[in-house]
């Protein structure tokens, strides 16, 4: 699974450095700016409402207007710093003048689709007209907006087009190119989640954490100034801010869900449910213009660090309650980002800072990159967890035919008694007539029929390569299927029959095991084949070796493990060994090298 | 040096004794152990004990065959003869090695060849010389189970509990030494790795058969349970006939 780790990273590594590399581009251009001429930001005008005028600060924001009043922000922009004129305008028709000179007009209904009752919003610069004068007035007219009471009224910028390019980059650079990391990150997630139809934890985790990263790279992108600016397409992204942040809570839930493992918790498949259709309904509502996004907003403005505080409260009682590891691990998470998340509504309504969102993109980063790190090491367990399942079926696979063959043996045993039963009629019935035969004074006949007898004893050999008759039986059982097979074999074993610390079906597994490899290598070759099976005893310590031809480039190492290129099973053998030998204080360990397949282990009797 | 260690496991008592007188007779020194059972014989034995073991078969619980399955299963190289009536049970033993069957009622001369067979095995052994407190001594290598150094004195453990010290450097005696089993695991310990009897990973030390500890280096932990293991994987080969 080393190699799983290795492909997710390098991965992740493209987009990363490219990232890297843009950042490093834009601190370059940062750095190197200082030669380049500054931007002026505006920040007194008066501000004409309802006939009234007032000399402000900017940025400002406007409570209690009514739907469509005319606002007037009047300035004068020195020349010095250049003919741009940079500004936003917040959901509301805008009209740019200067010296009664129509300069931009923006927000007609024609503008945008019609189910946006307010234009989304834009961020653009115009081009002052070129007189001699050291200064020129300006005029923002913005209708404030249908559906909202507040008009925000950032701070006009003047400068030429580096200047004002260049202030963009240093304060909204950084963020719109972790938003692009980010959709590209999700986008590559969700793809490569679909190649994982057999691991259904993996295919899961990606695809809800690609998803994830594709929603909030798409908010953050659609926040971005720079990227607004930049795209011209004001809808777009108006519509990839809001379904971005909408539905993000979405994934985030089927993971935390996912990686809980609380399938069966109502409560938080209740809280799922109302995210689903708090963002379905607001979709609704926007496309068929009853309410727009930024409406809706608000609502969500409680909802989202609410859903993320349930997530925080369910993890912590999962953990307490339960002590389920993950939950106790997802907390620190979590509660990053509810905190992200209430910083960044703070940063919304007390404008604390310039920069939206930036707050709750780090927190995403950190949670991303967590996550990332966990998913790893959850398939990892897991693959492990199912390679342990298949190497206990394998030993009971094992065990089984062990209980076959005490079956055969038993058969084998009766059918002794019943052979002895005979002979012992049969010797009854010799000695009888020798008596006789005697009797009669016929020597010579005694000897001949004595002697016949005697070459009718069958010669009998018992079958006994060690004192344990579990594992003798084992033995017989393997060593009869090589027989009669032009196999070398040569089994030295001692095996007392008692052993205080291992039992006898460890044992048998561990023979079984070995000489199943044996065998199998054997009949899957030609040649010269061999298999030579040898134990020793050391101070309570039983050392077994085992050597068998195997044939040539059928084995791999894999993590540790020789897995044949033919079977799996092999693999999962040789596993088993090892884990019964560190059970009983020891250990194996194995080589293939010159045609020799060597099998050492050893285990505390 | 014609001089042999034999151990002797004999139940009848006339036998025994008959045996004995044979023994004493012939041109051989020996030092002679017996017991009357196959489970007193195994209580003290360890490998390397005796140059010969002379055993009868037919003994009380533990037949003289039983007990050489246990000898042979750490000591494979000492000759073993079996005393017994009949050569019955000669295929049985072919398992284990052993070397001559002894008929009873005992012929001198298969008593004596016995011994010259024992002894040539003796003299056959590689042994090192050292000069211990001003005589020449040889040691045949497999009795020696560890080396300690202290000041300027190497003191050899012999696997039967006797000492021989020599004034040298354990450098130039690990030189000396050529058997592949010597492993210089700290700076003033030298072991044979054939009588180890565990490896102590806590405390870092080699148990040995004899009863002594031989420090381990900590560096070295890992290498010496490797070099161990490898040793004692090679001796389960080597008595398997496999290598």
């Amino acid at each position: 699974m080393k190699e799983f780790i290795l492909r997710k990273s390098s991965k992740l590594l493209l987009p990363c450095l490219s990232a890297l590399a843009a950042l490093l581009m834009i601190l370059a251009f940062h750095y190197s700016s200082h030669t380049l001429p500054a931007t002026y930001t505006i920040s007194q005008a008066d501000i004409t409402t309802g006939g009234q005028t007032k000399r402000q600060t900017l940025p400002i924001v406007l409570n209690r207007l009514s739907p469509g009043t005319k606002v007037e922000v009047s300035f004068s922009v020195p020349k010095t710093y250049g003919d741009d004129l940079f500004f936003g305008s917040v959901y509301a028709p805008v009209t740019i003048l200067s010296e009664d000179t129509v300069l931009y007009q923006y927000g007609a209904p024609s503008d945008r689709p019609g189910f946006m009752q307010d234009p989304p919003t834009i961020y653009t610069s115009v081009k002052l007209p070129d007189t001699n004068q050291p200064a020129v007035t300006v005029k923002i007219i913005y209708y404030s907006p249908n559906e909202r009471d507040t008009l925000s009224i950032h701070a006009p910028v003047v400068g030429n087009e580096q200047s004002i390019f260049h202030m963009l980059i240093t304060e909204s650079g950084i963020p719109m190119i972790l938003a692009l990391f980010f959709i590209s990150i999700g986008a590559v997630m969700s793809i490569v989640s679909l190649f994982f139809f057999s691991f259904p934890f993996l295919r899961k985790s990606l695809l809800y954490l690609g998803m994830l990263c594709i929603c909030s790279g798409a908010w953050q992108f659609g926040e971005n100034r720079f990227a607004v600016y930049l795209s011209g397409n004001a809808v777009l992204m108006y519509m990839l801010d809001f379904c971005g942040l909408f539905f993000m809570m979405i994934p985030l839930y089927k993971m935390a869900i996912l990686f809980l493992d609380i399938d069966d918790n109502m409560v938080i498949h209740a809280v799922l449910l109302a995210l689903i259709l708090s963002a379905a309904f607001s979709l609704i509502l926007e496309l068929t213009g009853v309410a727009g996004f930024h409406r809706s907003l608000y609502l969500f403005h409680v909802l989202l660090p609410a859903a993320l505080l349930f997530l925080v409260g369910i993890s912590l009682y999962y953990f307490l309650r339960y002590h389920k590891k993950n939950a106790g691990l997802f907390t620190i998470p979590f509660l990053i980002l509810f905190l992200a998340a209430v910083i960044e509504l703070a940063n919304y309504y007390f404008q604390i800072f310039e920069q939206f969102s930036f707050f709750f993109q780090m927190g995403i980063l950190l949670f991303l990159i967590t996550m990332t790190i966990y998913t790893g090491l959850s398939v990892r367990r897991r693959v492990s967890e199912y390679l342990d399942a298949l190497t206990i079926q394998n030993d009971i696979e094992i065990q089984r035919q062990t209980i076959e063959m005490q079956k055969n043996r038993n058969e084998l045993l009766l059918s002794h008694y019943d052979e002895i039963r005979k002979q012992r009629h049969d010797l009854r019935h010799h000695l009888r007539m020798i008596s006789e035969l005697l009797h009669e004074g016929k020597s010579e006949e005694t000897f001949a029929y004595i002697r016949s007898i005697t070459d009718s004893i069958p010669v009998y050999h018992p079958e006994v390569y060690c004192d344990n008759t579990v594992v003798n039986t084992m033995i017989c059982y393997y060593i009869g299927q090589l027989r009669n097979k032009d196999v070398d074999i040569r089994v030295n074993l001692h095996i007392p029959a008692n052993n205080p610390d291992i039992s006898d079906p460890s044992l048998c597994i561990l023979f079984g095991n070995l000489m199943e490899n044996a065998v199998e290598a054997c009949e899957q070759m030609k040649g010269k084949r061999f298999v030579r099976l040898s134990s020793m005893i050391n101070d309570e310590m039983l050392y077994i070796t085992m050597d068998n031809s195997y044939p040539s480039g059928s084995i791999q190492m894999e993590d540790n493990l020789f897995i044949s290129t033919k079977d799996k099973k092999r693999g999962l053998g040789l596993r088993s060994i090892q884990d019964i030998a560190a059970q009983h204080d020891g250990y194996a360990e194995f080589h293939a090298e010159n045609g020799v397949f060597k099998s050492e282990l050893c285990v505390r009797l | 040096m014609n001089y042999l260690r034999i151990g002797i496991c004999e139940d009848t008592e006339k036998d025994l004794a008959i045996l004995m007188e044979l023994l004493q007779n012939s041109s051989y020194t020996y030092n002679m152990e017996t017991f009357s059972c196959g489970e007193d014989f195994l209580k003290s034995f360890y490998s390397g004990r005796y140059d010969l073991i002379l055993m009868d078969i037919y003994m009380g619980r533990l037949t003289g065959m039983d007990t050489v399955s246990e000898i042979r299963k750490t000591d494979t190289a000492v000759p073993i003869a079996f005393l017994t009536t009949s050569t019955d049970h000669a295929l049985d033993s072919y398992r284990f090695h052993v070397d001559r069957y002894i008929l009873k009622p005992y012929q001198p001369e298969m008593i004596e060849e016995v011994l010259d067979m024992a002894g040539k095995r003796v003299m056959e052994q590689p042994s090192v010389t050292v000069m211990d407190h001003g005589t020449q001594t040889s040691i045949p290598l497999t009795q020696i189970c560890y080396v300690e150094q202290s000041a300027h004195v190497c003191q050899i453990h012999l696997i039967n509990h006797d000492m021989v010290s020599t004034v040298m450097k354990l450098n130039d005696l690990k030189d000396i030494l050529s058997y592949p089993n010597f492993y210089l695991c700290h700076k003033s310990f030298l072991v044979n790795l054939a009588h180890v009897k565990r490896l102590n990973k806590e405390l870092a030390l080699f148990e040995m058969k004899d009863g002594g500890c031989a420090y381990i280096r900590r560096a070295s932990i890992r290498e010496a349970e490797k070099l161990c293991h490898q040793y004692m994987f090679e001796l389960t080969r080597r008595l398997g006939g496999l290598s």
